[in-house]
């Protein structure tokens, strides 16, 4: 490359103040031919001058100083300019830091104003010839350059947003273009959903459109089991990709790109070209040059997972066909969650109905009407919290003797249908029984017998309490299976309140437990209240919303008791008393039995 | 270079530098157009285009005269370049300088 030559600039004059003024204009003219302005020439012709006028008052000074020429020479370079003013005198003392004189002091300001108007200055003193060196950076260059290359930094900077924006609006354009396709067919497929009969013909054909938008050739579309962590698939683009259950729990090939995708919750993309998969992977069968794997997650719910090969592509799949493949997934996930509710409800509904149908037969299982005992009334109820309950009472009358009777009252634990099914087959059990009627511990040992190992099986057990009244004989006898106390008093009120609660392990606990078995006389005028955990453990408003506890539950029987009523004015009585706050769920079932002699 | 003169001022115009080259000649001009009256020596520099530092001992020298008659100097609309040298070596602070 041919490098351009600086400018310069010589001249020589002889050692004198008037040979000197044209050579120092040449000079400040030169500086002019080269763009040096007003100010900067100024400057440059003072320090000059100052230079000169050194050189002359020294070689005046020498002896032999005047037949030597002064010269001054000029180098610009492209920042900053050179003046080299060389004379042959004696020279002098180039003072380091240069400092002014007093005010009033009429020389001795040269060097000091060299020293303020130059970047750099430098005096050679030498045996022959004396060099004074003057240096000035090119502001105006300097300026310029910044300015020009500020303006050329700046248009590199727009020149690259240009290109930018070009491929922000190529990429702006195609994902249009994608969003208009995928908007398109979405909105044809959502006039389906209304007729939507076979949610899996409607996935093959969603699915198929987007392997067609995205220029894509095959795909598999797999449901995810969260709980046993496996994949189904769901749908496919070709028979051949009718691929078995994969895992993806711990242990399993997290490798393969489902599972991948699966496991860390994001896309998975490969380039089978630079990257070959594991020969097992399913998604090999696409025999693609791209491929992507997409996890579906609604919310916090993992759907399944869509892969997309494409074979014949030269480039990976763009964002644009990324987004049309995310948009089709969510759009179909969310079809399967709404067929996937829908279903839901209709087996609920299915479900109520057949509880409500358990309901009615475990009601009709229940006593519906009362026998006629003469002087003696009975009464009862279940109130469930549920539609089936775990509570169960029942009112056996001796075939033959109408003043013998058995009362059984239990409590399985727990509710809802496991609970009821114990309570059917503790009924029938009784019911069965007739040859223990009037020994309720033996009775309680067969039925211990007879459901221990259905009970411990299931870690479920029943307390239940029975109590053989002859109330010709005016005696009863009572069993206890963990259950609460049976509460026996009179309409007289000097006799106390008894409490009866035989020892007894509840049913279910123990293989062969023993049951005591108590005999107790009846009471003329009696009030006999059998009933389960749930009545002293319910909330009532008749108590301050607390609970109602034994205590003011014996107090209630205690009042209650001195009443001529029969045993369906102490049921509504207690009903009163148990009566909880309207928008409160009942918590238990509460059962009771009553009987009472009225006078 | 040309002189006016009132009572009790000198105005002096028409300067084009002052350097080493004429320091010597306009100091005895200008010192011998001064008369003991003159309160007031004005140096129009309008038109100089260079001040050396023997241009300032020129100027330095004049203040002394006026200072001992009880007058001054003042320096008339300087070139950017003057100003620039008086500024430097803080003579503005000694000279007046005024502009119209």
């Amino acid at each position: 490359m041919r490098r351009e030559a600086l400018p310069s600039f010589y001249v020589q004059f002889e050692c004198d103040m008037d040979a000197a003024r044209t050579p120092i204009r040449r000079v400040i003219a030169f500086l002019e031919t080269c763009g040096f302005d007003f100010n900067e020439r100024g400057a440059w012709e003072v320090a000059i001058q100052e230079g000169v006028n050194n050189a002359i008052l020294h070689c005046k000074l020498a002896k032999n100083g005047s037949s030597h020429p002064v010269a001054i020479e000029v180098m610009v370079r492209p920042d900053y300019v050179e003046v080299l003013v060389q004379d042959h005198t004696q020279g002098f003392c180039w003072p380091v830091s240069p400092s002014l004189p007093s005010s009033n002091s009429e020389d001795g300001r040269g060097v000091y104003m060299i020293h303020q108007l130059m970047d750099d200055s430098d005096y050679l003193r030498g045996t022959h010839s004396n060099r004074l060196l003057l240096r000035k950076n090119r502001k105006l260059t300097q300026a310029f350059n910044a300015e020009e290359k500020k303006w050329q930094e700046r248009i590199q900077t727009l020149e690259g947003q240009l290109d930018e924006s070009d491929k922000s609006l190529d990429s702006m354009q195609e994902e249009l273009f994608s969003c208009y396709e995928s908007l398109s067919a979405i909105f044809q497929f959502g006039t389906e959903l209304g007729k939507l009969d076979d949610i899996n013909s409607f996935a093959d054909r969603l699915l198929q459109q987007l392997i067609t938008i995205m220029g894509a050739n095959c795909y598999l579309f797999r449901t995810c089991d969260e709980k046993k962590r496996l994949i189904h698939t769901y749908s496919r683009s070709s028979a051949n990709l009718n691929m078995p259950p994969l895992g993806w729990g711990p242990g399993e090939s997290q490798h393969f790109l489902e599972p991948l995708s699966i496991v860390n919750r994001k896309d998975v993309l490969r380039d089978t070209n630079l990257e070959k998969l594991d020969p097992a992977d399913p998604v090999n069968a696409f025999n693609a040059k791209y491929i992507q794997v997409h996890p579906i997650i609604i919310g916090e719910e993992l759907i399944g997972v869509l892969s997309v090969g494409a074979s014949e592509s030269d480039e990976p799949f763009t964002s644009a066909q990324t987004n049309v493949m995310h948009t089709f997934a969510d759009f179909l996930a969310l079809q399967l969650i709404n067929i996937s509710r829908q279903e839901e409800r209709i087996k609920f509904g299915k479900i109520s109905k057949e509880l409500e149908i358990a309901h009615n037969i475990q009601n009709s299982l229940l006593p519906s009407h009362w026998p006629e005992m003469e002087g003696f009334t009975l009464a009862g109820e279940c109130i469930t919290s549920r539609n089936v309950s775990g509570d169960f009472f029942d009112v056996i009358h001796h075939e033959s003797d109408p003043n013998k009777v058995l009362l059984v009252i239990a409590d399985v634990m727990g509710k809802g249908v496991p609970a009821s099914i114990f309570a059917a087959i503790f009924r029938s059990l009784v019911r069965s029984s007739t040859e223990l009627f009037e020994r309720p511990a033996e009775l309680m040992e067969k039925l211990n017998r007879s459901m221990f190992e259905d009970l411990s099986g299931v870690d479920m057990f029943i307390t239940a309490q029975i109590a053989y009244c002859d109330l010709g004989k005016r005696v009863m006898r009572i069993s206890n299976a963990g259950h609460c106390p049976l509460l026996l008093s009179a309409r007289n009120e000097t006799l106390p309140i008894k409490t009866h609660s035989p020892e007894g392990l509840p049913l279910g606990v123990m293989k062969n437990p023993e049951f005591e078995e108590l005999e107790t006389g009846i009471p003329r005028e009696c009030r006999v209240l059998m009933y389960t955990d749930g009545i002293v453990e319910t909330t009532t408003q008749m108590v301050g919303n607390e609970l109602l506890g034994q205590k003011r539950l014996v107090r209630w029987f205690k009042d209650a008791r001195c009443i001529d009523q029969k045993a369906s004015g102490f049921q509504a009585s207690l009903k009163d008393h148990l009566r909880v706050n309207s928008g409160d769920q009942l918590k238990d079932d509460q059962t009771f039995i009553l009987l009472v002699e009225n006078g | 270079m040309e002189f006016e003169s009132t009572s009790d001022r000198i105005v002096i115009t028409g300067i084009k530098e002052l350097t080493a080259t004429n320091a010597g000649s306009v100091k005895d001009d200008v010192r011998s157009r001064i008369r003991p009256e003159h309160e007031v020596l004005d140096i129009d520099m309008s038109e100089v285009r260079i001040l050396d530092s023997s241009g300032l001992g020129l100027l330095i020298s004049l203040h002394k005269v006026m200072c001992q008659q009880n007058g001054l100097v003042r320096i008339k609309n300087p070139t950017p370049i003057v100003e620039q040298v008086l500024e430097l070596t803080r003579l503005h602070r000694l000279l007046e300088i005024t502009r119209q």
